[in-house]
């Protein structure tokens, strides 16, 4: 369930949906029939002018699809206007109409459109479609052969209502296949859903924030969204590079309160390299909030009645001091077991391992690796403000001063484009030092590639109503610092065929993080990853079969793990080189998860097949091949757009030693040799012949995470010099 | 399929945790004869994490009456199947499928404690198995998950089914997805009732066929021992091609005196389709006014019948509906015309119909598409899963087929050559076969023409292609977005070369399926020259990277199904300035063998060096006794293909 309930008022109840039947697929029942044409027919005659016409625009006469009109328009009323559930006002009510019109093209977008899907739960929702010809011949689809969804993970996106996607519930669901559908036929439907929730004990509810990405699939001539609210619901919305705003409209009643978003004439976009869309292309996003007690004032919700679209330094700090402030109170697991209670065993549980004696640098270091060791034993990990909490808890329980900062992704924009709780982000810092929410394999201080150089604010506990805030930069990282290093040997077999490797990969930085969790997989880092902390071996406490069956569990793990890394692997390896390759061996060396050895550090040994090419008695071999594919930009993506956004700074070391085959020389060692390098980044390879070992080194640095679109041309120079390198042979000659 | 499940490694670590915070206690009561059972059958299974040490199938019989009220065999199978962990952590799916013609009466679970099993959990869980293909159906499956977490524990799965009418149980396969030590198969046949089993691809197989008479009964026994877990394989050859399997056939009963009935012959299979097909209560008159627009003003018989049959192909949607009775009575004629979408019976009747209504010998045709390796002669359901149309016409038979979208008349899609039919003809029906191509009648032939320049090749490309070929690329290319349409054909010049760019591409008329269809364009090589020590090296043969993936493991159990025959015609130029010369050039190379060949040669004229290479596909299977040849050819192919010629200076 995606509504995220307030542990301070009161816990929700729990929406209990009657589970649908698990007989067979069945057809649509006349009744519904009946009730499902009537409830759609008002929205028919709302007089929409996008709605109205049929001709498409010639820009758009090539596209496979395209939009007449998307309308949607989701009524949150808790006032509860509806006779039955109108008593006792427990029911929070959602009232939502869709209006959808596109025309068909080709078969493809014939295909995509082929059967439609509508809701039947309540005896007011309603569907009606329509299928407009060439000649302007209109009929209504039948729904008398519609057959219900069993699940509604099948349904596309746009079929499901507003508070199903919310809700996660399984609507009852049907859908019908569209008869006489054929390219440039027109589809047109309209549905209309009712639902309720009960929110008789529930003061506040956040439903999901909502990012809508202007650029569809086909382009969309009038795409609308209304949220009408009473007075109980609360507003918010932001929209971002170009897209427009939701714009608040008169209602007849005054405590009713309707806000819409319109957009018009959107054509569809490419989908580009170094592209973040979050950043790039026009979105608006919006939330609904409901909170029916006056206390929540000072939450990031705004002011009844208005649009909130963003908020002040100060606002977004109290906000999120207060959710930090809240974490010791959520319930950890469904025993009652709260964060807090957590936190009082984990500091128990140190103190034990004499976590008082410890320096305040070893103590830090163990807090760290401690919670560390949650989430390696958890499924999914803590939130970045749950490890903020419960290391900032452990650290004070050793009166060690901490500050909280908060800040946003650098994929999600700056701090002033913060709308929702789910965008703040949380870290520690500790006598200048650093702390992000760890994973299975960080260690203390590690950065986070989303918080590289984002705004942040250290905010402190508001005293007397003043919270200090300081404006703070995360630091940003230097393409040295998110390094990858290969070093290879290599010699080709006896069958001047295949080559034998050796590869010994280095990863620092955010290129560790990125690689680790490959890494690591089939390995058993998890086994002893207590002794970070100083923690007692599982297997303390246990006794006689206790311990024996301990031991056996471990050994069916690691015979797993040895079945299956080598095949994880081998498969790794021939995505990497595109060619078939045979495994011969992996190692770690540094599993990169201590600070003593803070870089991954692991070998591989495999034949690789596919680098070889012959030439009468000469042997043509791809050495440089060894650095394995590089990206390509394509004719079509060589007038750049929009602004670069290459996630992270980060290079790229090759050392490629490569034995020449007895009886052989080595020509075409110098054409190995290029560089280019200018601001946005580097390629360099050099070359040379060493007592019969040919040693090439090459350096790809990407030096900034972002550039703007007028550099793109420096930086097709060195990514295209990397590529191009990439197909090189060298020439063995036969000494004779 | 019964498919295990495997789980990921940190839940895996995570339920080993668990499991010693918490000993299982059917876990912890494994009994030493099992432990010490699993620990020896773990060495001879590797690959396997669970067998099935017992696996007993009775099947008895009864009379009934079906849906449509008919007389009919109602079968009831009781199964039980145990299951060994053989390693310590494993697990599994079991399921059983069912729909309206088959019932689950009892399904349970239970765990060895011991010596004794306990039921665990009764009715499995419920889901709907509609293939993704399907708009309707009443395929479900109910299953149980079945854990472990000892080497040695075990688990028992008892089963009640009844197939409400016998026709309906068709086929029974020996082998699972896991390791089986014993898979008996019981029939206890009364005497009222004639029945046949048909045993396939038992030769070579360690297969027991027992039969006893006791009590006005006779029990068919069929056993199989050591029977090792089925696995799925890239493009293996269909499981009714290799694995042993019994085809069940209800010949006859008695009922009160009278003699019903079943399959004897393939005239009773006939039928019974025919019954079900004639049951599609088609109303013609709807059909002419379309059949009208079509024809009129063609040329002659043939032009009227492309006519009609292209507008099925392009006009009806595939949307199947399977449900009971009605997955085999095809929706009528009028039915599918007026919403322009059907099944294969349905396209199949509606064409029939149309032709039938023009004036044309047509009829209504079952057959089993290249997945059943039956013939018609035998009395069974199995035989067939596709309904097509059969028409006659200026002394030959033609094979309509409405879901094969952009198949020419007179051609036909692979899936369906070389396969007996089953052509409707009121009471009576003929039997006649499916004609074969060869490889060479289904052509990706390429031409191309190459100018040497300092850094790449420049020149002039063009694809033809001929039969199934061709009706694939119009499969792909007619139902892309129109969007996408330019970049796919810039595709097909460009060989799977990324260095490779088309441009100026110019194609034979698409929108007539008839025709031959040509890309030719414009296309530059980049990065394909290495200039070294003053001569030149590049290849020109670009090797079809496909093949790769048909480069059998060690591990590969059974052979490939190409699932097509074809052939790839290469002719690539190259052409060097007056000053420079070609070193060298490679040995020619020809391989042959019953089911493909392959021929390249490299001809030096002037300053011209052509490559013409020839692939041919002409069976479609390559059996498991032939792999070791197999890969030998590949990689002489692919040996060929590594040649890069030198160019130097004259």
């Amino acid at each position: 369930m995606n509504f995220k309930i307030k542990k301070s008022f009161f816990i929700v109840s729990v929406i209990c949906f009657v589970a649908f039947s698990s007989s067979a697929q069945t057809v649509i029942d006349d009744d519904m029939l009946d009730n499902i044409e009537i409830n759609a027919k008002p929205l028919w005659s709302e007089n929409i002018p996008a709605f109205a016409s049929n001709n498409v625009p010639d820009k758009y006469k090539d596209e496979s699809a395209v939009v007449f009109g998307y309308k949607r328009n989701v009524t949150i009323d808790k006032r509860s206007r509806a006779g039955f559930f109108s008593k006792g006002e427990r029911s929070l009510l959602f009232f939502e109409n869709v209006h959808f019109k596109v025309k068909v093209n080709d078969k493809s977008s014939v295909q995509t459109f082929t059967e439609v899907y509508f809701r039947y739960r309540d005896k007011e929702d309603g569907f009606s479609a329509k299928l407009i010809k060439p000649d302007g011949t209109i009929t209504t689809i039948s729904l008398a052969d519609a057959v219900t969804v069993e699940t509604t993970a099948d349904i596309p996106e746009f079929y499901k209502s507003f508070f199903d996607k919310e809700s996660g519930g399984q609507g009852r669901y049907f859908k019908v296949a569209i008869p006489d559908l054929e390219p440039s036929d027109i589809l047109e439907y309209v549905a209309i859903t009712k639902s309720k929730m009960d929110v008789a004990r529930s003061g506040y509810i956040e439903f999901s924030p909502q990012y809508e990405v202007c650029n569809k699939a086909y382009p969309v001539l009038f795409n609308q969204i209304g949220i009408e609210t009473d007075e109980k619901s609360f507003f918010k919305s932001m929209a971002l590079n170009g897209a427009p705003e939701f714009k608040k409209e008169n209602t007849s009643d005054n405590e009713f309160y309707r806000y819409v978003f319109t957009d018009t004439d959107r054509g569809t976009e490419k989908d580009v390299n170094f592209v973040n869309t979050f950043l790039t292309n026009p979105l608006t996003k919006f939330q609904v909030i409901y909170a029916n007690k006056a206390n929540t004032k000072g939450a990031l919700i705004g002011e009844k009645g208005e649009i909130k679209t963003g908020f002040t330094k100060e606002e977004l700090a109290k906000k999120a001091w207060e959710d930090y402030d809240q974490v010791g109170d959520y319930a950890y697991n469904s025993y009652g077991y709260t964060v807090q209670n957590l936190v009082n065993e984990l500091w128990a549980g140190l103190k034990k391992l004499g976590a008082k004696d410890w320096t305040e640098k070893e103590y830090i270091e163990k807090a760290y690796y401690r919670v560390r060791n949650i989430n390696v034993n958890r499924d999914s990990y803590l939130g970045d403000k749950m490890f903020a909490y419960i290391f900032g808890s452990l650290l004070f329980q050793r009166d060690i001063k901490s500050d909280l900062i908060i800040s946003i992704s650098n994929t999600t924009g700056k701090l002033k484009d913060v709308l929702f709780d789910q965008e703040i982000r949380y870290a520690t810092r500790v006598n200048n030092k650093l702390y992000f929410s760890a994973t299975d394999y960080s260690n203390p201080g590690e950065p986070v590639e989303t918080l590289l150089g984002s705004e942040a604010y250290i905010i402190a506990k508001p005293v007397k109503g003043v919270q200090q805030i300081t404006p703070f930069t995360f630091p940003d990282a230097t393409a040295l610092d998110n390094n990858t290093d290969y070093v290879f040997t290599s010699s080709l077999n006896s069958d001047m065929s295949t080559l034998t490797v050796s590869r010994t990969s280095t990863f620092k930085g955010i290129s560790k993080a990125r690689n680790i969790s490959d890494a690591l997989k089939y390995t058993t880092y998890m086994l002893d990853d207590y002794k970070y902390y100083g923690g007692e071996s599982p297997t303390e406490k246990m006794k006689g079969r206790e311990e024996e069956e301990y031991y056996k569990s471990i050994n069916a793990l690691k015979d797993n793990f040895k079945e299956s890394k080598p095949i994880f692997v081998k498969n790794q390896l021939q995505g990497e080189f595109s060619n078939i390759v045979k495994f011969k061996n992996f190692a770690i060396v540094n599993d990169g998860r201590s600070l003593k050895k803070p870089e991954l550090i692991f070998t591989e040994d495999f034949e690789l097949s596919g680098m070889v090419r012959k030439a009468g008695k000469k042997y043509l071999v791809n050495v440089i091949g060894l650095v394995g594919s590089q990206l390509q930009i394509k004719k079509e993506e060589r007038v750049r757009k929009y602004d670069i956004n290459v996630g992270h700074a980060k290079s790229y070391f090759w050392t490629i030693n490569f034995k020449i085959p007895d009886g052989y020389t080595a020509e075409g060692i110098k054409e190995l040799a290029t560089e280019v390098t200018n601001e946005t980044g580097t390629y360099a390879s050099t070359a040379e012949e060493k007592n019969g070992v040919i040693s090439i080194r090459i350096k790809k640095l990407y030096k900034k995470a972002n550039v703007p679109k007028d550099k793109w041309q420096d930086m097709l120079a060195f990514i295209d010099a990397a590529y191009n390198n990439s197909f090189k042979y060298i020439l063995l000659k036969p000494k004779n | 399929m019964k498919a295990p499940i495997y789980i990921g490694t940190k839940k895996l670590f995570a339920i080993a945790l668990l499991f010693c915070l918490a000993v299982n206690e059917a876990a912890a009561q494994v009994n030493d004869d099992d432990a010490t059972n699993a620990y020896s059958l773990s060495k001879k299974y590797k690959d396997d994490d669970i067998m099935c040490t017992s696996s007993y199938h009775l099947f008895t019989f009864d009379k009934g009456k079906n849906a449509l009220g008919d007389k009919v065999v109602e079968i009831v199978e009781n199964s039980e199947f145990e299951f060994l962990s053989l390693k310590k952590f494993s697990y599994l799916t079991y399921p059983e499928f069912y729909n309206k013609f088959i019932e689950i009466n009892n399904f349970k679970k239970a765990y060895k404690y011991g010596t004794k099993y306990v039921t665990y959990e009764k009715g499995g869980i419920d889901r709907s198995v509609t293939d993704d293909g399907i708009f309707f159906d009443d395929s479900r499956v109910r299953y149980f998950p079945v854990r472990f977490n000892q080497q040695g524990a075990m688990a028992r799965i008892t089963v009640k089914k009844t197939y409400l009418d016998g026709k309906y149980l068709t086929r029974l396969f020996f082998h699972e997805s896991y390791p089986v030590k014993e898979q008996i198969y019981e029939f206890k046949v009364p005497e009222w009732l004639t029945v046949d089993f048909t045993k396939l691809n038992f030769n070579g197989q360690n297969i027991e066929v027992i039969e006893k008479k006791k009590g006005g009964y006779t029990n068919y026994i069929f056993v199989m021992k050591d029977v090792p877990a089925y696995k799925s394989e890239y493009r293996r050859i269909g499981r009714a091609y290799t694995d042993p399997h019994i085809v069940v056939q209800i010949r006859s009963f008695e009922s009160k005196g009278e003699t019903l009935k079943g399959f004897d012959k393939v005239d009773d299979v006939y039928a019974w389709n025919n019954k079900l097909y004639l049951m599609a209560a088609n109303d013609k008159t709807k059909l002419q006014p379309i059949v009208t627009k079509l024809t009129q003003g063609k040329a002659n018989d043939q032009e009227k019948i492309k006519a009609i049959y292209y507008w099925v192909q392009d006009n009806i949607r595939y949307i199947a509906y399977e449900d009971g009775y009605s997955g085999y009575i095809p929706s009528t004629a009028q039915d599918v015309l007026s919403k322009k979408y059907g099944d294969c019976k349905g396209m199949a009747n509606l064409l029939t119909e149309m032709l039938k209504l023009a004036g044309y010998d047509a009829h209504f045709t079952w057959i089993g598409t290249k997945s059943l390796p039956y013939a018609q002669s035998l009395p069974a359901l199995c035989v067939n899963n596709h309904a097509i149309c059969s028409l006659n016409f200026g002394g030959k038979t033609y094979f309509l087929d409405g879901t094969e979208n952009y198949v020419p008349f007179g051609e036909n899609a692979f899936r369906i050559q070389g396969k007996e039919v089953m052509i409707a003809n009121g009471d009576k029906f003929e039997i006649k076969k499916v004609p074969e191509t060869g490889a060479a009648d289904n052509m990706i032939a390429t031409k191309a023409d190459f100018i040497l320049t300092e850094t790449g090749l420049k020149g002039k490309a063009k694809v033809t292609l001929t039969g199934n070929q061709r009706t694939d690329f119009h499969q792909s290319y007619q139902t892309l977005p129109s969007t996408s349409k330019k970049e796919y054909l810039n595709d097909y010049l460009e060989f799977g070369n990324d260095n490779m760019v088309a441009a100026n591409v110019k194609t034979s008329d698409l929108n007539n399926r008839d025709l031959v269809v040509t890309i030719e364009g414009d296309v530059d090589l980049s990065n394909t020259v290495n200039n070294i020590s003053g001569s030149k090296y590049v290849g020109v043969d670009f090797f079809p990277k496909s093949l790769d993936r048909f480069i059998p493991d060690e591990k590969r159990v059974e052979g490939y199904d190409f699932d097509d025959v074809l052939k790839f015609d290469d002719e690539i130029t190259l052409s060097v300035a007056p000053d420079k010369k070609f070193i060298d050039k490679p040995d020619d190379l020809e391989l042959k063998a019953e089911g493909y060949e392959f021929k390249g040669t490299y001809t030096l004229v002037g300053n011209k060096m052509t490559l013409k290479k020839s692939l041919s596909i002409k069976n479609n299977v390559i059996a498991k006794k032939e792999l070791p040849a197999w890969k030998k050819f590949v990689e002489s192919i692919k040996e060929f293909n590594k040649y890069f010629l030198s160019i130097t200076n004259k």
